[in-house]
């Protein structure tokens, strides 16, 4: 049973970049990655034919987890190329002191703002860039900082609603950067 | 209550550390909410060391920075302003009996050469400039608080000059070694005041809670009579990017 849903899935036509960018109208993604700093979880619905809402968790070994809320939107369609806007805000919440050392992870609130373009260069497959300005605050100065990520992926959609996802970048603050990255998949209903 | 919109806009307009820097005033059993019980101060250290953090000066910091010399894996810098004799009596005791180091910050015109001369003012009493010499001569990093611990930022640009240079001048004599570092009396600073200690030659200087962005308003935590051990913790904490990009 569960192979022929997979198989009627994977005949399907081949997915777009709707992972990456704002989902369709109507439509819904529901996209799970692993890697670091986070594993996450969003379900996103297409709300306009140019903008989507989502949700979702992100859940880091280090001794968090992070709900958020945005938006996507697209800006421009230019021939195969489209460039979105995405704002998202939320909390880390601090699950344990994690692996940071003596220096507690605290409850802070999160926003992040980022300009993406994804392109599909390929039949199944997509590229995608994005740059993004994240903010983090306690509303005491001690906790408040902001920082630059720098995102590269693929999408490959070997068919159907199923498209497989991998990301890298790398995230810049005042005390340094960190390679960033995940992989995953995304699922369209 | 403040809107997570204005959090950003915040956030964007703060820097934030590298390295965990706590301003301590006075240490004693009386006096305002700057003054530390000796034995909170105990226990302040004692966390520190049990947390795994490992004193450093600036020098080390700033060292860092410029990319010669390395830090430790979880580095800490304790200073201590103004220079009250307790900081000879009280402080350095605690701070050699755990192996740390701190940073103080003397106001130069303060300083005196005996007891009978030794400079009190509103209930405090300040250093001797052998007690200064004992600090330095047990590992402390010594650094300048202006000549009479006088606002930067209310000051003409001759009288600011004045304040920064005199005292650089006055505690590299009397010390007999450069003193790279400044610490904003009452931590207060503008663009300008910045651009005076760089201009007077100092390496780097240390603001308060409101600092960050460059090593001439380097962010302090300030640290007071009620603050307990866990509160230290808090406030010692960070968020997880900026741990996650200080490699861990």
């Amino acid at each position: 049973m569960l192979g022929l849903l997979l198989a009627s899935a994977l005949a399907g036509a081949p997915a777009a970049a709707t992972s990456l960018g704002p989902a369709p109208r109507g439509s819904t993604v529901l996209t799970a990655v692993a890697g670091r700093p986070f594993y996450s979880v969003r379900v996103d619905h297409g709300i306009f034919e140019r903008a989507d809402v989502g949700a979702g968790i992100d859940i880091a070994s280090a001794g968090f987890v992070r709900p958020m809320a945005g938006a996507r939107v697209r800006l421009l369609s230019e021939r195969t190329v489209s460039l979105a806007l995405r704002v998202a805000g939320g909390m880390t919440i601090p699950t344990s002191n994690g692996g940071y050392g003596p220096r507690a992870v605290v409850r802070t609130w999160e926003g992040e703002l980022g300009l993406s373009a994804d392109w599909p260069f390929a039949p199944r497959l997509s590229g995608y860039v994005e740059m993004t300005l994240l903010g983090q605050t306690d509303f005491k100065a001690e906790h408040s900082a902001n920082f630059g990520q720098a995102l590269a992926g693929l999408e490959w959609a070997p068919g159907g609603p199923v498209s497989l996802l991998a990301r890298g970048g790398v995230l810049q603050g005042s005390r340094g950067r960190a390679l960033i990255g995940n992989a995953g998949v995304a699922w369209r209903f | 209550m403040r809107s997570p919109a204005f959090a950003l806009l915040f956030s964007a307009a703060c820097g934030s550390g590298a390295v965990p820097i706590l301003v301590y005033h006075s240490v004693a059993e009386n006096g305002d909410a700057l003054t530390v019980k000796p034995a909170l101060l105990e226990e302040h250290l004692d966390y520190l060391q049990r947390a795994g953090f490992t004193t450093v000066g600036l020098q080390q910091v700033i060292d860092h920075e410029d990319g010669r010399g390395s830090l430790p894996t979880h580095p800490i810098v304790l200073t201590f302003d103004d220079g009250y004799e307790d900081a000879y009596s009280v402080a350095l005791p605690l701070l050699k009996a755990r192996g740390m180091k701190a940073t103080f910050f003397l106001i130069s015109g303060f300083l005196a050469s005996d007891a009978q001369q030794r400079h009190r003012e509103s209930g405090n009493s300040y250093l001797l400039w052998q007690e200064a010499l004992a600090l330095l001569e047990a590992g402390m990093e010594m650094g300048s608080h202006t000549v009479r611990h006088r606002r930067v930022t209310e000051l003409a640009v001759h009288d600011r000059r004045f304040e920064l240079e005199q005292s650089k001048k006055d505690l590299e004599s009397g010390l007999g070694q450069p003193v790279h570092f400044f610490a904003y009396p009452f931590t207060v600073q503008h663009f300008r005041a910045r651009h005076a200690v760089r201009t007077a030659g100092y390496r780097a200087a240390v603001a308060g809670p409101h600092g960050g962005g460059d090593r001439y308003q380097l962010q302090r935590t300030t640290v007071h009579r009620y603050t307990t051990a866990g509160d230290l913790r808090d406030l010692l904490g960070e968020s997880w990017a900026t741990a996650f990009t200080g490699g861990g």
